[in-house]
């Protein structure tokens, strides 16, 4: 084929600009450290990374979640664990104060010591977390849930329970009814009846004076009945607890398996959209030489003239 | 006898003084675009008969011909459409490619921080710093939604005036294109019928830059003249007469510039379809298959998010008790009247069913007796309108009359309205519906909000919020794709027409250089003829002195 001095001049230009092009390309590439710069270098691969990291994002926000319903059932598990201490506190004051040897005297003391540990009961059962939130009101959080009145402790909460995802398909559920841990606690007559009153109706029990063989059986049968009262009330407790722990564990391992998933995805993501730097140095190089090649060439090229020699 | 050979001598020198101009007029021109190299066609005089047999009588220019090759011509001027077609839309659709997919001004991001805010209010329902960052959340959304629509607005823009450029150009280059023609038409007759080589390149050249502007034919006629035509037939250049493309607004939308044509009588017609090939096919196809398709995938997120989001906070009871109202703005379809419009009023147009909207826009246009509804990018009719997702009353029009027509575009400016009412932290909507307004600890609905995150409630029940985005960025980014593998072969095909163009019309700097040396010597060799027939005369006549 004929050649014309403009197509020599055009073709060597032309190779030195699309040698430029690759470089620069992959100047930008190494320089971003991705592999895809804009979605049409790969639009699947694009699509692909945005799903996966709207995943990583999804995964991160489980993992938030995660840690404030611990933090939650935390805080619920230690005050439940107060209210255990202070019951069995209680617990050995009632037979301590059945026996025998106690006079009117020293039962009121250990009545004074129970109306304590009922008054500390009204303020664990009050407890607030870090926003001010009620841990035992049901859903009505911002209001205190036990109110202290003439006749008893009356509970404003409700029995609503709020559920927290902590993954695309599990939602834990965080703060317990007042009214179930601390109020409607079956006691041996078949009836309903809150700590608070078998707290009050024991130190009720203990301040009346014995003084004689009848009001000492009727403290006998109060205490044998108080007993009764207080291990329904712990057996409430302790289920509570172990419902709180079972929760803890429940997000412990879903945190575990969140902590899996967001790795894999996260490796997922770095195959799709990251550089691989060792291809790409040595692309870069062989394009180098491939632009200077063609720099060389032009320039040679262009040289060769037969007016040199005229 | 001496008289021949100075005769022959003569011939010899005028016809190479010829060649080295033409040699010098290549070499001049080695470097003009466009031009094609020219030769000298040298023939034998007619011999004379000299009793004994006939005798040469020298050499004389038969013709300064260009060498050129029509084919060759006309597959570098398709090459060039193409070219300039493909790659001035992949310059464009990689800007809005980038743009859609960055991490600073993409959706996804935006989306992925608002529902993370609502997750955490979801998890912390009585928390007003969470409620006020998904307020806040919400208004940077809008931003992203009001600042992708702006960019991709400002595209339109630019189209919009290298269309109008474009045209003007195309309007120029035909005037030109006519003088050029009635100047070849002129040299050709004065000539004989003998072409005036230079003019033609650049009539060749002219055509070639038409050509990259908008798809062209030509039709060469007997007088010299070239008639081009655009389109499906109108007719750019007649002869020494050249017709107008006006950029001018055609249909509803004053802003949406098109390509009309002015027939006899004056009444300008709509061609904007019928342009491809060259910059300014690619400008239209650019903003109809890429620039509308992105505003109105990013509208058809913004309805979906807006309506969908509204509908069930305004089921859910605020902080203090009361149901929940708006928490994004309310969006409206765009409905534009087309300016010659008889009807009085306007369509009320709604979004009824969001799971049914598409990307597509609607022309209601009224034949007469009745309102037909017909899809604007294939002008197929829609028989049930509550099938595209929109309420559509058109008892408020009157005085219609046949041709009567509105562009309905249900999502197209949707993303530029986005926005959230809601400024009262406490307002948001995070409880069931309840009535009591002490539960404020309630995260029933602010979960199913979260929730929306992932649910298909768009294109029929079949795609997330996110997952539409996503489709858009795919189907931009395939695009984008396949504009670039176009372009880059379209450039290799340019570059071969070029090359070929080249080799047989391009100036070789080397062979000029022996053509000068060829005719030089040769030159020199017919000037030596003289000077011996010069020789011979003065031997004869020294030869009668004697």
């Amino acid at each position: 084929m004929r050649v014309s001095t403009s197509q020599v001049f055009r073709n060597g230009v032309e190779s030195i600009q699309r040698s430029q092009q690759d470089l620069s390309r992959t100047q930008l590439q190494l320089g971003s450290g991705k592999r895809i710069l804009s979605p049409s270098d790969d639009p699947s691969g694009a699509v692909k990374s945005l799903q996966l990291t709207s995943a990583v994002g999804k995964l991160e926000q489980y993992e938030r979640n995660a840690l404030s319903v611990t933090q939650r059932l935390r805080a619920s598990e230690t005050v439940v664990s107060s209210v255990v201490d202070g019951l069995q506190r209680v617990r050995e004051l009632v037979v301590q104060g059945n026996n025998g040897s106690q006079t009117n005297e020293t039962r009121a003391m250990i009545a004074g010591e129970i109306a304590q540990v009922r008054a500390e009961l009204l303020q664990l059962a009050n407890s607030q977390d870090a926003n001010g939130e009620y841990l035992f009101a049901g859903l009505r959080s911002w209001e205190q849930p036990f109110i202290d009145e003439e006749n008893g402790v009356r509970y404003a909460g409700d029995d609503g329970q709020r559920a927290v995802q902590i993954s695309a398909v599990r939602t834990v559920p965080v703060g317990d009814s007042g009214q179930r841990v601390f109020m409607e606690i079956p006691n041996g007559e078949g009836e309903e009846q809150s700590l608070f009153e078998t707290y009050a109706r024991i130190i009720e029990a203990l301040e009346s004076p014995t003084t004689d063989a009848e009001s000492r059986a009727d403290l006998n049968d109060a205490m044998g009945q108080a007993l009764g009262d207080l291990d329904q009330a712990l057996g409430r407790l302790l289920e509570t607890r172990t419902s709180l722990g079972a929760r803890m564990n429940t997000v412990e391992t879903q945190s575990r398996v969140n902590e899996d998933q967001l790795l894999q995805v996260k490796t997922a993501l770095s195959e799709v959209q990251d550089l691989d730097y060792a291809e790409a140095i040595s692309r870069f190089n062989l394009q180098q030489t491939a632009l200077q090649a063609a720099q060389q060439t032009f320039v040679q090229v262009q040289r060769l003239s037969l007016f040199n020699f005229l | 006898m001496s008289s021949g050979i100075l005769g022959i001598g003569t011939s010899g020198l005028l016809a190479f003084q010829r060649g080295l101009a033409v040699t010098g007029h290549n070499i001049a021109n080695s470097a003009t675009e466009g031009y094609s190299r020219q030769r000298v066609d040298l023939n034998t005089r007619p011999p004379q008969f000299a009793g004994n047999g006939y005798i040469g009588t020298g050499v004389e220019v038969g013709g300064v011909n260009r060498i050129f090759d029509q084919f060759v011509e006309n597959q570098l001027r398709t090459a060039t459409s193409s070219s300039a077609q493909y790659s001035l839309f992949h310059d464009y659709a990689k800007r809005v490619d980038s743009l859609l997919a960055s991490p600073d001004s993409g959706l996804a991001p935006g989306l992925q921080r608002f529902f993370a805010a609502v997750q955490d209010v979801a998890t912390d329902p009585t928390s007003l710093p969470a409620r006020q960052v998904m307020i806040a959340e919400g208004e940077s959304l809008s931003d992203r939604f009001g600042s992708l629509y702006q960019q991709l607005e400002n595209q339109r823009a630019l189209v919009n005036s290298q269309i109008e450029t474009t045209v003007d150009e195309i309007n120029s280059l035909a005037q030109a294109l006519a003088d050029l023609n009635q100047s070849i038409v002129g040299a050709t007759g004065r000539a004989g019928g003998v072409p005036p080589n230079d003019l033609l390149d650049q009539r060749d050249r002219l055509v070639r830059e038409l050509a990259e502007r908008v798809n062209v034919t030509t039709v060469p006629q007997d007088d010299g003249a070239l008639n081009v035509f655009v389109g499906n037939g109108q007719s750019l250049v007649v002869g020494s007469t050249a017709s107008e493309l006006v950029a001018a607004p055609l249909g509803e939308d004053p802003m949406q510039v098109g390509i009309g044509y002015a027939g006899t009588g004056g009444t300008v017609s709509d061609i904007s379809r019928f342009m491809t090939g060259g910059r300014l096919g690619a400008m239209l196809d650019l903003r109809s298959s890429v620039l509308d398709t992105a505003q109105n995938a990013l509208g058809l997120s913004a309805v979906g998010l807006a309506q969908r989001f509204n509908e069930l906070h305004m089921q859910g009871q605020d902080l203090q008790g009361m149901p929940g109202g708006e928490f994004f703005k309310a969006l409206e379809p765009q409905v534009l009247a087309r300016s010659g419009n008889s009807a009085t009023g306007v369509p009320a147009v709604e979004f009824a069913d969001t799971a049914q909207l598409t990307t597509e826009d609607y022309r209601l246009r009224f034949n007469g007796t009745d309102w037909e509804l017909r899809r604007a990018s294939n002008n197929q009719p829609v028989d049930d309108w509550t099938s595209v997702g929109l309420a559509i009353d058109v008892s408020a029009i009157a005085g219609a009359a046949a041709g009567d027509s509105f562009l309905v575009r249900p999502t197209r400016i949707a993303a530029q309205q986005f926005g959230t009412v809601i400024e009262d932290p406490r307002r948001i909507a995070a409880a069931a519906l309840s009535g009591d307004a002490g539960s404020v600890g309630d995260n029933t609905n602010a979960l199913a909000l979260a929730g929306l995150q992932d649910e298909r409630f768009l294109a029929g029940g079949t795609a997330t919020l996110e997952g539409t985005y996503n489709t858009l960025i795919g189907e931009v980014g395939t695009r984008t794709r396949q504009a670039d593998i176009a372009s880059q072969s379209q450039a290799r095909l340019l570059d071969e027409a070029r090359n070929m163009r080249d080799s047989i019309s391009g100036v070789n700097l080397d062979e000029e250089a022996a053509n000068l040396l060829r005719y030089q010597q040769a030159y020199q060799a017919a000037a030596q003829v003289i000077a011996v027939s010069s020789t011979l005369f003065d031997t004869l006549l020294m030869a009668v002195r004697r």
